[in-house]
Protein backbone atom coordinates (compact mmCIF):
# COMPACT_ATOMS: atom_id res chain seq x y z
CA UNK A 1 0.00 0.00 0.00
CA UNK A 2 1.33 3.28 -0.88
CA UNK A 3 2.45 5.49 1.82
CA UNK A 4 1.94 9.22 2.05
CA UNK A 5 4.63 11.39 2.83
CA UNK A 6 6.12 14.63 3.10
CA UNK A 7 6.02 17.46 0.57
CA UNK A 8 2.91 15.99 -1.54
CA UNK A 9 5.19 13.03 -2.28
CA UNK A 10 4.40 9.62 -2.33
CA UNK A 11 7.42 6.48 -0.92
CA UNK A 12 7.13 5.46 -4.77
CA UNK A 13 7.86 9.08 -5.99
CA UNK A 14 11.06 8.76 -3.51
CA UNK A 15 11.48 5.52 -4.33
CA UNK A 16 11.83 6.12 -8.10
CA UNK A 17 14.45 9.03 -7.14
CA UNK A 18 16.61 6.67 -5.18
CA UNK A 19 19.64 5.70 -7.77
CA UNK A 20 19.86 10.10 -8.65
CA UNK A 21 19.66 10.42 -4.81
CA UNK A 22 22.81 7.96 -4.78
CA UNK A 23 24.49 9.53 -7.30
CA UNK A 24 24.32 12.87 -6.57
CA UNK A 25 22.06 14.48 -9.51
CA UNK A 26 19.55 15.77 -7.79
CA UNK A 27 18.98 19.58 -6.89
CA UNK A 28 19.11 20.48 -3.07
CA UNK A 29 15.67 20.71 -2.18
CA UNK A 30 14.36 17.28 -3.38
CA UNK A 31 17.73 16.07 -1.78
CA UNK A 32 17.11 17.49 1.32
CA UNK A 33 13.18 15.93 0.92
CA UNK A 34 14.07 12.70 0.62
CA UNK A 35 16.57 13.19 3.22
CA UNK A 36 14.20 14.48 5.67
CA UNK A 37 11.48 11.58 4.16
CA UNK A 38 14.05 8.55 4.51
CA UNK A 39 14.58 9.20 8.19
CA UNK A 40 11.32 8.70 8.75
CA UNK A 41 10.25 5.39 6.43
CA UNK A 42 11.54 2.24 6.86
CA UNK A 43 10.18 1.04 3.87
CA UNK A 44 12.40 3.53 1.70
CA UNK A 45 15.23 3.26 3.97
CA UNK A 46 14.94 -0.74 2.89
CA UNK A 47 15.00 0.43 -0.94
CA UNK A 48 17.75 3.27 0.02
CA UNK A 49 20.18 -0.02 1.16
CA UNK A 50 18.90 -2.41 -1.93
CA UNK A 51 19.98 0.44 -4.25
CA UNK A 52 23.39 1.55 -2.11
CA UNK A 53 23.93 -2.48 -1.97
CA UNK A 54 23.48 -2.37 -6.33
CA UNK A 55 25.51 0.58 -6.53
CA UNK A 56 28.20 -0.98 -4.63
CA UNK A 57 28.49 -3.83 -6.54
CA UNK A 58 28.53 -2.52 -9.92
CA UNK A 59 31.08 -0.31 -8.97
CA UNK A 60 32.79 -3.82 -8.26
CA UNK A 61 31.83 -5.65 -10.78
CA UNK A 62 34.53 -8.81 -11.85
CA UNK A 63 36.95 -8.21 -14.74
CA UNK A 64 37.75 -11.31 -16.23
CA UNK A 65 40.46 -11.28 -18.47
CA UNK A 66 40.45 -12.82 -21.91
CA UNK A 67 41.91 -16.27 -22.85
CA UNK A 68 44.86 -16.53 -24.80
CA UNK A 69 43.37 -18.56 -27.39
CA UNK A 70 42.04 -15.29 -28.93
CA UNK A 71 45.17 -13.85 -29.44
CA UNK A 72 46.64 -17.28 -30.72
CA UNK A 73 43.71 -17.96 -33.02
CA UNK A 74 43.53 -13.69 -34.57
CA UNK A 75 47.48 -13.76 -35.11
CA UNK A 76 46.88 -17.16 -36.88
CA UNK A 77 44.09 -15.90 -38.85
CA UNK A 78 45.81 -12.33 -39.84
CA UNK A 79 48.96 -14.42 -40.80
CA UNK A 80 46.80 -16.62 -42.54
CA UNK A 81 44.87 -14.34 -44.59
CA UNK A 82 47.62 -10.62 -45.05
CA UNK A 83 46.03 -9.37 -47.86
CA UNK A 84 42.54 -8.20 -48.06
CA UNK A 85 40.03 -9.75 -49.18
CA UNK A 86 38.74 -9.77 -52.87
CA UNK A 87 35.41 -8.25 -54.29
CA UNK A 88 34.64 -11.69 -55.25
CA UNK A 89 35.19 -13.07 -51.63
CA UNK A 90 32.69 -10.08 -50.61
CA UNK A 91 30.39 -10.70 -53.04
CA UNK A 92 30.14 -14.60 -51.63
CA UNK A 93 29.75 -13.52 -47.82
CA UNK A 94 26.82 -11.30 -49.46
CA UNK A 95 24.91 -14.56 -49.73
CA UNK A 96 25.08 -14.90 -45.67
CA UNK A 97 22.83 -11.84 -46.01
CA UNK A 98 19.39 -14.94 -46.99
CA UNK A 99 20.76 -16.36 -43.10
CA UNK A 100 18.70 -12.84 -41.86
CA UNK A 101 15.25 -14.21 -43.47
CA UNK A 102 14.69 -16.37 -41.49
CA UNK A 103 11.47 -15.07 -40.34
CA UNK A 104 8.32 -16.18 -42.66
CA UNK A 105 7.29 -12.35 -42.46
CA UNK A 106 10.79 -10.93 -43.83
CA UNK A 107 10.74 -13.72 -46.51
CA UNK A 108 6.94 -12.39 -47.28
CA UNK A 109 7.95 -9.26 -47.65
CA UNK A 110 11.44 -9.95 -49.79
CA UNK A 111 9.16 -11.65 -52.16
CA UNK A 112 6.29 -9.45 -52.69
CA UNK A 113 9.32 -6.71 -52.85
CA UNK A 114 10.99 -8.52 -55.66
CA UNK A 115 7.40 -9.27 -57.75
CA UNK A 116 6.76 -5.63 -57.12
CA UNK A 117 10.42 -4.92 -58.86
CA UNK A 118 9.57 -7.18 -62.05
CA UNK A 119 5.91 -5.69 -62.70
CA UNK A 120 7.62 -2.15 -62.56
CA UNK A 121 10.11 -3.56 -65.05
CA UNK A 122 7.75 -5.05 -67.27
CA UNK A 123 5.14 -1.89 -66.87
CA UNK A 124 7.96 0.36 -67.86
CA UNK A 125 8.93 -2.04 -70.64
CA UNK A 126 5.44 -1.62 -72.26
CA UNK A 127 5.44 2.21 -71.93
CA UNK A 128 8.67 2.30 -73.92
CA UNK A 129 7.32 0.47 -76.81
CA UNK A 130 4.30 2.58 -76.84
CA UNK A 131 6.26 5.44 -76.79
CA UNK A 132 7.85 4.22 -79.85
CA UNK A 133 5.07 3.48 -81.53
CA UNK A 134 3.93 6.59 -81.11
CA UNK A 135 7.44 8.30 -83.11
CA UNK A 136 6.78 5.94 -85.68
CA UNK A 137 3.65 6.99 -86.80
CA UNK A 138 3.86 10.63 -86.06
CA UNK A 139 6.70 10.29 -88.30
CA UNK A 140 4.75 8.52 -90.86
CA UNK A 141 1.89 11.19 -90.46
CA UNK A 142 4.13 13.89 -90.99
CA UNK A 143 5.91 12.44 -94.10
CA UNK A 144 2.22 12.28 -95.53
CA UNK A 145 1.06 16.12 -94.77
CA UNK A 146 4.57 16.78 -96.54
CA UNK A 147 3.31 15.40 -99.58
CA UNK A 148 -0.04 16.94 -99.42
CA UNK A 149 1.36 20.41 -99.32
CA UNK A 150 3.69 20.00 -102.29
CA UNK A 151 0.96 18.65 -104.19
CA UNK A 152 -1.76 21.45 -103.32
CA UNK A 153 1.50 24.47 -104.12
CA UNK A 154 1.71 22.17 -107.80
CA UNK A 155 -1.92 22.12 -108.22
CA UNK A 156 -2.02 26.09 -107.38
CA UNK A 157 0.98 27.03 -109.36
CA UNK A 158 -0.77 25.25 -112.75
CA UNK A 159 -3.79 26.77 -111.83
CA UNK A 160 -2.48 30.95 -111.61
CA UNK A 161 0.26 30.04 -113.96
CA UNK A 162 -1.69 28.61 -116.85
CA UNK A 163 -2.92 30.83 -120.06
CA UNK A 164 -5.33 28.21 -121.01
CA UNK A 165 -8.15 29.61 -118.26
CA UNK A 166 -10.88 27.10 -119.56
CA UNK A 167 -8.26 24.26 -118.89
CA UNK A 168 -7.35 25.41 -115.03
CA UNK A 169 -9.65 24.59 -113.03
CA UNK A 170 -10.08 21.03 -114.34
CA UNK A 171 -6.20 20.43 -113.87
CA UNK A 172 -7.07 22.10 -110.16
CA UNK A 173 -9.62 19.55 -109.54
CA UNK A 174 -7.51 17.02 -110.79
CA UNK A 175 -4.60 16.82 -107.73
CA UNK A 176 -6.92 18.31 -104.97
CA UNK A 177 -9.00 15.15 -105.78
CA UNK A 178 -5.82 13.01 -105.55
CA UNK A 179 -4.66 14.72 -102.46
CA UNK A 180 -7.62 14.75 -100.33
CA UNK A 181 -7.31 10.73 -99.02
CA UNK A 182 -3.45 11.84 -98.36
CA UNK A 183 -4.68 14.73 -96.01
CA UNK A 184 -7.60 13.24 -94.38
CA UNK A 185 -4.79 9.99 -93.20
CA UNK A 186 -2.68 12.26 -91.94
CA UNK A 187 -4.94 14.50 -89.84
CA UNK A 188 -6.31 11.18 -88.76
CA UNK A 189 -2.95 9.65 -87.66
CA UNK A 190 -2.42 13.40 -85.95
CA UNK A 191 -5.64 12.70 -84.28
CA UNK A 192 -5.44 9.19 -83.22
CA UNK A 193 -2.01 10.33 -81.57
CA UNK A 194 -3.44 12.56 -79.15
CA UNK A 195 -6.52 10.48 -79.23
CA UNK A 196 -5.80 9.27 -75.58
CA UNK A 197 -7.00 12.65 -74.42
CA UNK A 198 -9.90 12.59 -76.61
CA UNK A 199 -11.08 9.37 -77.19
CA UNK A 200 -14.83 10.56 -78.95
CA UNK A 201 -13.00 12.75 -81.26
CA UNK A 202 -10.37 10.06 -82.69
CA UNK A 203 -13.27 7.80 -83.20
CA UNK A 204 -15.17 10.07 -84.93
CA UNK A 205 -12.35 11.44 -87.06
CA UNK A 206 -11.78 7.59 -87.82
CA UNK A 207 -14.97 7.08 -88.55
CA UNK A 208 -14.47 9.56 -91.68
CA UNK A 209 -10.96 8.18 -92.73
CA UNK A 210 -11.93 5.95 -95.82
CA UNK A 211 -7.61 4.84 -95.75
CA UNK A 212 -7.74 3.87 -92.18
CA UNK A 213 -11.15 1.72 -92.65
CA UNK A 214 -9.13 -0.39 -94.89
CA UNK A 215 -6.02 -1.01 -92.78
CA UNK A 216 -3.85 0.74 -94.87
CA UNK A 217 -1.52 2.65 -92.00
CA UNK A 218 1.75 0.98 -92.60
CA UNK A 219 2.98 2.75 -89.15
CA UNK A 220 1.01 0.11 -87.40
CA UNK A 221 -2.08 0.69 -84.82
CA UNK A 222 -1.09 1.86 -81.41
CA UNK A 223 -4.02 1.43 -80.19
CA UNK B 1 47.68 -0.98 -41.10
CA UNK B 2 50.65 -3.43 -40.34
CA UNK B 3 50.01 -7.06 -38.83
CA UNK B 4 51.86 -6.19 -36.10
CA UNK B 5 50.19 -2.78 -35.30
CA UNK B 6 46.61 -4.87 -35.78
CA UNK B 7 48.40 -7.31 -33.06
CA UNK B 8 49.11 -4.33 -30.72
CA UNK B 9 45.35 -3.46 -30.63
CA UNK B 10 44.16 -6.70 -30.33
CA UNK B 11 46.38 -7.17 -27.20
CA UNK B 12 44.87 -3.67 -25.97
CA UNK B 13 41.32 -4.57 -26.67
CA UNK B 14 40.82 -7.96 -25.99
CA UNK B 15 40.11 -8.16 -22.24
CA UNK B 16 37.23 -4.95 -22.84
CA UNK B 17 35.61 -6.98 -25.99
CA UNK B 18 35.45 -10.31 -24.28
CA UNK B 19 34.20 -9.17 -20.90
CA UNK B 20 31.33 -7.24 -23.21
CA UNK B 21 30.68 -10.14 -25.04
CA UNK B 22 31.01 -12.52 -21.54
CA UNK B 23 28.34 -10.10 -19.73
CA UNK B 24 26.09 -10.25 -22.63
CA UNK B 25 26.10 -14.16 -23.45
CA UNK B 26 26.38 -15.35 -20.23
CA UNK B 27 28.97 -18.16 -21.59
CA UNK B 28 32.84 -17.95 -21.85
CA UNK B 29 32.69 -20.70 -24.87
CA UNK B 30 30.47 -17.92 -27.31
CA UNK B 31 31.99 -14.85 -25.38
CA UNK B 32 35.29 -15.95 -27.29
CA UNK B 33 34.13 -16.82 -30.32
CA UNK B 34 32.49 -13.88 -30.75
CA UNK B 35 35.68 -11.85 -29.11
CA UNK B 36 38.14 -13.64 -31.97
CA UNK B 37 35.24 -13.13 -34.70
CA UNK B 38 35.37 -9.36 -33.41
CA UNK B 39 38.88 -9.08 -34.42
CA UNK B 40 38.87 -10.84 -37.69
CA UNK B 41 35.96 -8.41 -39.01
CA UNK B 42 38.10 -6.10 -37.51
CA UNK B 43 41.34 -6.92 -39.49
CA UNK B 44 38.98 -7.54 -42.70
CA UNK B 45 37.46 -4.02 -42.39
CA UNK B 46 41.37 -2.67 -41.26
CA UNK B 47 41.47 0.03 -44.03
CA UNK B 48 38.04 2.01 -42.50
CA UNK B 49 39.68 1.78 -38.62
CA UNK B 50 40.91 5.09 -37.12
CA UNK B 51 42.75 4.82 -33.96
CA UNK B 52 40.49 7.32 -32.17
CA UNK B 53 37.24 5.39 -32.50
CA UNK B 54 38.87 1.85 -32.55
CA UNK B 55 37.61 0.90 -29.52
CA UNK B 56 34.15 2.37 -30.58
CA UNK B 57 34.03 0.32 -33.67
CA UNK B 58 35.50 -3.08 -31.43
CA UNK B 59 32.53 -2.63 -28.88
CA UNK B 60 30.01 -1.84 -31.32
CA UNK B 61 30.93 -4.53 -33.71
CA UNK B 62 31.16 -6.95 -30.80
CA UNK B 63 27.80 -5.64 -29.43
CA UNK B 64 25.88 -6.71 -33.13
CA UNK B 65 27.68 -9.99 -32.66
CA UNK B 66 26.12 -10.57 -29.74
CA UNK B 67 23.19 -9.61 -31.04
CA UNK B 68 22.71 -11.59 -33.54
CA UNK B 69 23.77 -14.66 -31.67
CA UNK B 70 21.49 -14.07 -29.27
CA UNK B 71 18.73 -13.21 -31.48
CA UNK B 72 19.31 -16.73 -33.57
CA UNK B 73 19.82 -19.01 -30.48
CA UNK B 74 16.82 -17.43 -28.96
CA UNK B 75 19.30 -17.51 -26.01
CA UNK B 76 17.08 -17.86 -22.54
CA UNK B 77 19.39 -19.02 -20.32
CA UNK B 78 19.48 -17.95 -16.87
CA UNK B 79 22.16 -17.42 -14.88
CA UNK B 80 21.69 -19.97 -12.27
CA UNK B 81 21.72 -22.81 -14.35
CA UNK B 82 24.77 -21.45 -15.72
CA UNK B 83 26.49 -21.13 -12.24
CA UNK B 84 25.42 -24.86 -11.63
CA UNK B 85 28.24 -25.38 -14.52
CA UNK B 86 30.22 -23.79 -12.40
CA UNK B 87 30.52 -21.09 -15.72
CA UNK B 88 30.48 -17.85 -16.04
CA UNK B 89 29.73 -15.51 -13.43
CA UNK B 90 29.77 -18.30 -10.60
CA UNK B 91 33.38 -18.59 -12.05
CA UNK B 92 34.00 -14.71 -11.87
CA UNK B 93 32.87 -14.59 -8.43
CA UNK B 94 35.55 -16.84 -7.23
CA UNK B 95 37.95 -15.31 -8.44
CA UNK B 96 36.91 -11.81 -6.63
CA UNK B 97 36.85 -13.76 -3.29
CA UNK B 98 40.82 -14.73 -3.69
CA UNK B 99 41.60 -10.87 -3.79
CA UNK B 100 40.00 -10.18 -0.39
CA UNK B 101 40.18 -11.63 3.36
CA UNK B 102 37.38 -11.10 5.27
CA UNK B 103 35.66 -13.36 7.57
CA UNK B 104 34.22 -16.40 6.50
CA UNK B 105 30.98 -15.16 7.61
CA UNK B 106 31.30 -11.47 5.90
CA UNK B 107 32.45 -14.05 2.78
CA UNK B 108 29.20 -15.65 3.19
CA UNK B 109 27.19 -12.78 2.88
CA UNK B 110 28.74 -10.82 0.38
CA UNK B 111 28.85 -13.97 -1.93
CA UNK B 112 25.28 -14.39 -1.85
CA UNK B 113 24.40 -10.51 -2.14
CA UNK B 114 26.88 -10.08 -5.13
CA UNK B 115 25.22 -13.83 -6.90
CA UNK B 116 22.07 -12.22 -6.18
CA UNK B 117 22.94 -8.84 -8.03
CA UNK B 118 24.42 -10.63 -10.83
CA UNK B 119 22.07 -12.60 -11.05
CA UNK B 120 19.61 -9.64 -11.44
CA UNK B 121 21.99 -8.14 -14.29
CA UNK B 122 21.57 -11.11 -15.75
CA UNK B 123 17.90 -10.81 -15.72
CA UNK B 124 18.13 -7.32 -17.59
CA UNK B 125 17.16 -6.67 -21.38
CA UNK B 126 20.12 -7.40 -23.52
CA UNK B 127 20.21 -4.01 -24.96
CA UNK B 128 20.06 -2.30 -21.68
CA UNK B 129 22.60 -4.83 -19.85
CA UNK B 130 25.27 -3.35 -22.81
CA UNK B 131 24.16 -0.08 -21.63
CA UNK B 132 25.30 -0.86 -17.91
CA UNK B 133 28.45 -2.96 -18.65
CA UNK B 134 29.79 -0.38 -20.84
CA UNK B 135 29.03 2.18 -17.79
CA UNK B 136 29.48 0.85 -14.54
CA UNK B 137 32.50 -2.13 -15.94
CA UNK B 138 34.16 0.03 -18.74
CA UNK B 139 33.51 3.52 -17.06
CA UNK B 140 32.74 5.04 -20.34
CA UNK B 141 30.91 8.01 -20.77
CA UNK B 142 27.47 9.14 -21.38
CA UNK B 143 28.45 10.69 -24.48
CA UNK B 144 30.65 7.50 -25.71
CA UNK B 145 28.38 5.31 -25.13
CA UNK B 146 25.37 7.12 -27.24
CA UNK B 147 28.14 7.00 -29.63
CA UNK B 148 28.01 3.51 -30.30
CA UNK B 149 24.11 2.68 -29.26
CA UNK B 150 23.38 5.82 -31.62
CA UNK B 151 21.07 6.92 -29.18
CA UNK B 152 20.59 10.23 -27.78
CA UNK B 153 23.17 10.93 -24.26
CA UNK B 154 20.24 11.76 -22.11
CA UNK B 155 18.33 9.11 -23.38
CA UNK B 156 21.80 6.81 -22.54
CA UNK B 157 21.31 8.05 -18.82
CA UNK B 158 17.80 7.55 -18.71
CA UNK B 159 18.10 4.27 -19.76
CA UNK B 160 21.14 3.44 -16.62
CA UNK B 161 19.06 5.12 -14.43
CA UNK B 162 15.97 2.38 -15.38
CA UNK B 163 18.70 -0.03 -15.76
CA UNK B 164 19.41 0.97 -11.77
CA UNK B 165 15.66 0.65 -10.77
CA UNK B 166 15.31 -2.59 -12.41
CA UNK B 167 17.80 -4.35 -10.90
CA UNK B 168 16.34 -2.99 -7.05
CA UNK B 169 13.16 -4.61 -8.75
CA UNK B 170 14.76 -8.03 -9.51
CA UNK B 171 16.89 -7.96 -6.48
CA UNK B 172 14.02 -7.26 -3.80
CA UNK B 173 11.96 -9.71 -5.76
CA UNK B 174 14.60 -12.32 -5.29
CA UNK B 175 15.88 -11.27 -1.87
CA UNK B 176 11.49 -12.20 -0.88
CA UNK B 177 11.89 -15.86 -2.27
Amino acid sequence: MTQRASHGRTCEDFQTLLEEYITGELDDQTESAITSHLTTCDKCQHELHLAQTIDTVLADLPKPTSPPEILREVTAYVRANPKSESWLHRFFQFSNVLEYLRSPLLRVSAMVALICLMLLGVHQYQRYVEVEQAKSDFQYAMSKMQSAVRKTSLAVNDSFTSLNVDDAPRRALKPTKDISPAIQQSLGVLNILTGSENHQESDTIKSNNPIQQNNQNPGGNIQ
Amino acid sequence: MTEDEFLELVRKHQDGIYRHALYLLKNTEDAKDMTQETFIKAWQHRKKLRQKTVHAWLLKCARNLCFNLIKRRKFQVHLSEEDDEGDTFGMLLKTQENKSSPSPEEITIMHETKQLVHRAIGELPTSMRSIVIMRELEEMSYKEIAAIVKQPENSVKSTVFRARKRLREILSGLMET
